[in-house]
């Protein structure tokens, strides 16, 4: 396949499944005017990033407002070069966007990711291939400019979860406000359904306790 | 002939109503998929789409004459419309007249389902038109155009998102909103060791406003105009359709409670009113009986038979339904509480928002509150929508929300599948053993022996070991290995 056109999402997880499948010579991805800043967020992780085989040539294009409908319409239309061997991933992006682009190019292989990080490629309804995609967690935290070394990841360790989703779990003893902040800045940074954040900690004062968000999974142990 | 297909939404019936009313369709043809596993919220769904249609949520026609209000009900929409049951979608379902004009709206549904209508809709029939209805706008998908639709009245609303019907006390008429804006004045003013904004008398005059000199009734005039500007304000903005003040909430489905608490609220009540004082007989003659001649006398009931309301009600273009408290002076925690736990009885639909007198707006316990004169801001700067995160119990609860929850008695061994589901969901979203067992008792699941049960079943599989608190509080009742 020459291209891939996608939309770019909140979640940056589809995004890199797609880039590393290996499924076509060049991925074309669309921001939206809301995520500009995702997008310059992603061009310095691909200036950084080191393929370890073939080079990948990623597109990113800015297309107008998801609520500017007409216009985003057609420059969909014109982004997409109808010439070559195309197919179009659906996972990310508003669904008038997804179903406006189907309309423009209905006879297009469609690309769909199920859990756990599973590209399938559709023809119509048909499910023609399937395929597993393989990439280090640490290229989620890359996309969105953190690295390991990052001082927000102390005391976290990250990894994939059986569904695929980015996990990030903190181990500390007593649980103070500097903890909570870490995972809030992560929160802010990842969403609230970007990934799985967990907390293991030893011992955690009511206050404390009622300040960590309600989406972490707070796991209460005897740490050793 | 315009035939419209689409999905019937199965968690709030509005999106599918706006599709219906979207252009003037001769036929619709609403697929309602998988009803057998409905559970109870997506049947009362169904149940206010069918309302909706007849034009009218009056349950039955047990209603004492003439207690039902006629402004409650609204046009029902003028296509033929047929609710069509199927357990999938697939090129058999599209039936529809030979040289038919054919629309499908792909708002409602998952993408997936949205994909296979435009597929199977494309192999069925030549050039069928792709739409997706929104609030008082359509987007022509297959056009690549935006195209202005009218909107359901705010009645309409109310009843499709949340199964009551309002009764209002009066519209605000549009000369006198901009007439209120144009001259409005108002100061700071120090009250109770406070700096609050206060309407100048001279101007509360010019609004009609008759001042006695006695500060115990005048200072009433300030307090009830608030609510009136308030509406005012709403009123001459573009970016609300309706706004009604003084607005009552009414569950017609429940006519029995509507007047047992009537009958409640004015017999019982320790200090009458001067109405109930003189025409007791008459009304006890009423609740005994259902029927009276007196017109004044049904108005005042029908004024007494609503089980919440608030000072304003206002439908945004966008579709949000503002509910309103207006507070002049000081107001407690319980006045926000009461306010944020009507509009989230209702419809995730309703934005609760209190207009006060204070100098600075806050967002705090899910309410909004703004000093008045804000609210000649653009709406963008009133609506605020913090980030809010939901709790592991809604987390977990939402998952129940796709099993039918209308079933009695299951055993535990028939519900082998949900308790599966859950343990997994509140593996990452932990809750107390209470909150478990009560959301497996909300789906008719016997708790009986459940510890017991979850540990045979599930510990070894899952990896996980089981402790029972003295007090059941807290998460810690599954350990995770």
């Amino acid at each position: 396949m020459d291209t891939v056109y996608s939309f770019a999402g909140h979640s940056i997880v589809p995004t890199l499944a797609l880039i590393h499948s290996n499924i076509a010579d060049r991925y074309v991805l669309m921001f939206t005017e809301e995520l500009k800043e995702n997008k310059l967020m992603f061009e310095r992780y691909l200036k950084h990033k080191k393929w370890e085989e073939n080079e990948p040539n990623i597109v990113l294009q800015t297309i107008g407002s998801v609520g500017k409908f007409s216009e985003t319409f057609q420059q969909i239309k014109e982004i997409i070069d109808r010439n070559q061997k195309f197919a179009l991933f659906l996972q990310n992006g508003a669904k008038q966007l997804l179903m406006a682009m189907i309309l423009q190019n209905p006879d297009a292989p469609r690309i769909f990711l199920q859990e756990p990080l599973t590209l399938q490629i559709y023809s119509s309804l048909v499910l023609q291939h399937e395929e597993s995609i393989v990439f280090s967690p640490e290229e989620v935290i890359n996309a969105r400019g953190v690295s390991l070394e990052d001082s927000l990841l102390e005391n976290i360790t990250l990894k994939f979860d059986s569904r695929g989703r980015i996990e990030f779990t903190m181990r500390v003893g007593d649980v103070n406000e500097s903890d909570v902040s870490t995972i809030v800045q992560l929160i802010g940074k990842f969403g609230r359904n970007g990934a799985v954040y967990r907390l293991v900690y030893n011992f955690a004062t009511r206050r404390i306790w009622n300040t960590i968000p309600g989406n972490v999974v707070s796991i209460k142990e005897e740490l050793q | 002939m315009k035939h419209l297909f689409c999905i019937f939404n199965a968690n709030d019936p509005t999106p599918t109503a706006y599709a219906i009313r979207s252009s003037s369709y001769q036929r619709v043809t609403v697929f309602v998929l998988g009803k057998e596993n409905f559970g109870k919220r997506q049947h009362r769904s169904l149940y206010r789409l069918e309302k909706w249609l007849a034009g009218s949520a009056k349950s039955s026609e047990d209603w004492p004459r003439g207690l039902w209000s006629d402004s409650w009900d609204w046009e029902k929409p003028e296509a033929e419309v047929e609710l069509f049951e199927i357990e999938s979608l697939s090129e058999n379902v599209f039936e529809a007249h030979p040289n038919s004009t054919i629309i499908v709206d792909l708002k409602s549904g998952t993408k997936k389902m949205s994909i296979e209508m435009m597929e199977y809709a494309n192999r069925r029939f030549e050039n069928p038109q792709f739409i997706m209805s929104n609030i008082g706008s359509c987007i022509a998908l297959s056009h690549g155009l935006v195209v202005p639709t009218p909107h359901l009245s705010l009645n309409e609303m109310v009843w499709l998102s949340s199964g009551f019907v309002i009764d209002v006390d009066y519209t605000p008429d549009f000369d006198s909103s901009v007439d209120a804006i144009e001259h409005l004045d108002y100061d700071l003013q120090r009250r109770s060791g406070q700096h609050r904004y206060s309407f100048k008398q001279s101007y509360l005059e010019r609004m009609g406003k008759l001042f006695s000199g006695e500060y115990e009734t005048d200072r009433y005039i300030y307090h009830d105009y608030l609510e009136e500007f308030t509406a005012y304000a709403m009123k001459q903005k573009n970016d609300y359709v309706e706004v009604y003040g003084g607005v009552r909430f009414i569950n017609p489905k429940r006519l029995k409670n509507c007047l047992g608490r009537a009958e409640w609220v004015i017999l019982k009540n320790k200090y009458p009113d001067q109405f109930t004082t003189e025409y007791r007989t008459e009304i006890e003659a009423f609740f005994e009986s259902g029927t009276t001649e007196k017109e004044d006398l049904i108005a005042y009931v029908r004024k007494k038979i609503h089980t919440m309301e608030i000072d304003s009600l206002a439908l945004t273009i966008d579709g949000w339904l503002i509910g309103v408290e207006c507070k002049y002076g000081t107001y407690r925690g319980i006045d926000v509480d009461r306010l944020h736990a009507i509009c989230s009885r209702l419809s995730p639909r309703f934005y609760p928002l209190i207009v006060n007198t204070n100098q600075t707006n806050k967002h705090e316990s899910g309410v909004h509150q703004i000093p008045f004169p804000m609210l000649l801001d653009p709406l963008d700067s009133i609506l605020v929508f913090p980030e809010i995160l939901p709790t592991n119990l809604e987390v977990a609860k939402s998952m129940l929300q796709e099993y039918p929850d209308d079933q009695q008695e299951v055993e535990l061994e028939d519900a082998l599948d949900i308790i599966h589901q859950l343990l997994l969901i509140i593996k990452e979203n932990p809750i107390s053993w209470p909150e478990f067992y009560q959301l497996l008792q909300s789906q008719g699941i016997k708790t009986t022996g459940l510890m017991k049960f979850i540990k045979q079943h599930f510990s070894e599989k899952l990896n996980f070991s089981l402790k029972r608190q003295k007090n059941q509080t807290g998460i810690n009742w599954i350990v995770w290995n």
